[in-house]
């Protein structure tokens, strides 16, 4: 396997609802290469978010260790990782999650704020992005003037603005129509053959065939590798 | 901070409407505080000028010692010199020049009350001599001009003369230009009075002179002589009043005043404390109402919050922009009311009692205007943070798990 990215070991999260612990991850242990595209799949509420936030350090496993970049995460403090998310990682979410009040290229430089950047660069790294994806004519749109597909467009635009070695997609294509959806895995599976960006497709369905080099199964709280 | 503060702008002009009535309520805390304050500070400066020259008058005397010590010698030991039916002493005139002197004392005078009997009604009644040409003391103390209702005033030259008080006249049912006999001398009237609640009261007012003319005719080779048994006093100042009291009593006077600077002042001092009250308690209402504004804000947007720090803002940026959305609007608040202050405080004309302009100084309008500037912006800032930690507490992923 080529330089890692992640190295999972042992990882265990529960939570507790109304007073019972539900354990969702129960000793998970998986590693991703640089540049490597895996599928993580399973029905709805077996831990797929769960264990993304764990890797983008949004949350902390009870037990077991997150390695980033060679770096333990678990124990981390909340502002070194925000910083190691706003270098390292982008997010797609499954539900686009656009700030309402700002426009397309807003929400991408959202995604460049608080590096030294001055705005004049943000903006045309931003808008240089949505040229990319073809998406230019969105730039001064706020996001209720454009229609579900074009809002993960922008979001996605916005997990790769920093040029990040890692994005985590928590089923991005589960609300959007099914053509839309095929032009963003490609550009997912682009990116990362072009940047050697390792990805993480959350899913429960079935991503089409070429897409990963890997499919990770989570079920009961454990992962297994299955080939293809 | 640039970037911040384009986002605030940004969420704030979002929510217009919100935003727009937390700036009207910062503008209300500072137009409130700038406006009342002024009018406190320059009413109780106003306040001070004018006790500062308005004196209080009393009437002070020396209670008596017995029928027959009190220096006099009566012929009808049921008469006699008194004051509200205390005997008193005699008080010379020259305990009135030295008042005078005294820097507490801007004016003193001598009254001379008698009570009398007069054998054809077989009743009793008081007289009372005083100065008629002393238009200060005696005009706050005794009688004025201004008390007649019939007839005319008494002057100094008067002989034979005399003032009814209206009850006294109406009792006995006298009128103007009426005789009357006073110690077995015919006595015209020519004035009937009504003087209210001044401490030196009587039934039959006459001049000093004649009083002692009158009185003298009831006692045994007593004499009266720049004499009086009532010292009518008016001070220099509301704030010189409880001195006068303290140096007259060692003298061993007994006063009679009615206070009525002592209620007003502190009915001005309970007023002000109520507005001063009621100034923090607008200006904590409209803090509250921001933090509740903001907080509304902050919570209908907790995921968007998630979202900024799942893709790298740290808790601390969240924090800024929160706050920065709040100190934004404070500061918007801040500037209309202070421009309606001004507006208010210009346009408001008149002058308040004394003379004194309503507000003569611009100095202080405008510190009092930084200090609502600095007491709306803390607030903001307040109003902020609290709904900023409340958002950072919320790890992003219980958010979109939750949401």
């Amino acid at each position: 396997m080529s330089e890692l990215v992640i190295n999972c070991a042992n990882v265990k999260k529960s939570f507790t609802v109304k007073g019972k612990r539900r354990v969702i991850l129960n000793g998970v242990s998986f590693a991703v290469g640089k540049g490597e595209v895996i599928t993580v799949c399973g029905k709805s509420g077996v831990g797929k978010s769960t264990l993304l936030s764990l890797i983008a350090g949004l949350d902390t496993p009870d037990d077991g260790s997150v390695v980033l970049f060679n770096t333990d995460i678990s124990t981390m403090p909340e502002s070194s990782l925000a910083r190691m998310r706003k270098k390292n990682i982008g997010i797609l979410f499954q539900n686009h999650n656009l700030i309402r009040a700002w426009s397309a290229v807003e929400n991408v430089e959202a995604a460049l704020a608080h590096r030294g950047l001055s705005s004049v660069e943000m903006r045309r790294r931003s808008s240089a992005v949505l040229h990319t994806l073809g998406l230019e004519n969105l730039e001064h749109h706020l996001p209720n003037e454009m229609s579900a597909g074009e809002q993960q467009r922008i979001a996605f635009a916005r997990a790769l603005v920093h040029n990040p070695r890692l994005i985590l997609a928590d089923e991005p294509v589960a609300d959007i129509d099914p053509q839309t959806g095929a032009i963003l895995l490609e550009l997912l599976l682009k990116r990362a053959k072009e940047h050697e960006t390792a990805v993480i497709l959350a899913t429960h369905g079935e991503p089409p065939a070429g897409f990963d080099d890997r499919v990770l199964c989570l079920e009961n709280g454990t992962i297994r590798d299955i080939q293809r | 901070m640039r970037y911040l503060t384009q986002c605030a702008v940004r969420e704030l002009l979002r929510r217009k409407t919100g935003t727009l009535i937390t700036v009207f309520g910062y503008a209300v805390a500072v137009v409130v505080f700038v406006v009342f304050s002024n009018i406190l500070v320059h009413s109780n400066k106003t306040t001070g000028e004018i006790l500062k020259h308005t004196g209080t008058h009393f009437m002070a005397i020396i209670p008596g010692c017995g029928r027959k010590n009190c220096g006099v010698t009566l012929r009808n030991f049921n008469e006699g010199l008194e004051i509200n039916g205390i005997q008193t002493l005699l008080i010379s005139e020259k305990m009135v020049a030295h008042m005078k002197k005294l820097p507490e004392i801007k004016d003193a005078a001598i009254f001379l009350a008698f009570r009398m009997y007069d054998s054809l009604s077989q009743s009793f009644f008081t007289i009372g001599g005083f100065d008629p040409g002393n238009d200060y003391v005696v005009s706050t103390t005794c009688c004025a001009a201004g008390d007649v209702i019939a007839g005319r005033f008494l002057t100094s030259i008067d002989t034979n003369a005399v003032l009814l008080h209206e009850n006294y006249a109406r009792m006995k049912r006298y009128g103007v230009h009426d005789s009357v006999k006073i110690s077995g001398i015919p006595c015209i009237v020519v004035g009937i009075i009504n003087p209210g609640i001044r401490p030196a009261q009587a039934d039959v007012y006459v001049n000093l002179p004649y009083a002692r003319k009158l009185i003298k005719k009831r006692l045994h080779g007593s004499s009266l002589a720049a004499k009086g048994n009532a010292l009518l006093v008016e001070t220099a100042s509301s704030l010189l009043h409880e001195k006068a009291f303290t140096y007259l009593k060692k003298e061993g006077f007994t006063l009679s005043t009615y206070k009525c600077y002592k209620p007003a002042a502190k009915v001005i001092g309970l007023n002000e404390k109520s507005a001063w009250l009621l100034i923090i308690l607008i200006i904590a209402g409209v803090i509250l109402f921001a933090v509740k504004s903001q907080l509304s804000s902050v919570l209908e947007r907790i995921r968007e919050l998630a979202v900024l720090r799942a893709i790298g803002w740290s808790g601390r940026h969240i924090v800024q922009l929160i706050v920065t959305e709040s100190v934004i609007q404070a500061i918007c608040g801040c500037i209309v009311g202070a421009v309606l202050s001004a507006c208010v405080l210009a346009g408001v004309s008149g002058t308040m009692i004394g003379g004194n302009a309503l507000f003569p100084e611009t100095m202080p309008v405008f510190t009092f205007i930084l200090i609502s500037v600095i007491i709306v912006i803390c607030g903001g800032v307040i109003a902020g943070v609290i709904p900023a930690v409340y958002a950072i507490q919320r790890k992003p992923s219980v958010v979109f798990h939750t949401l």
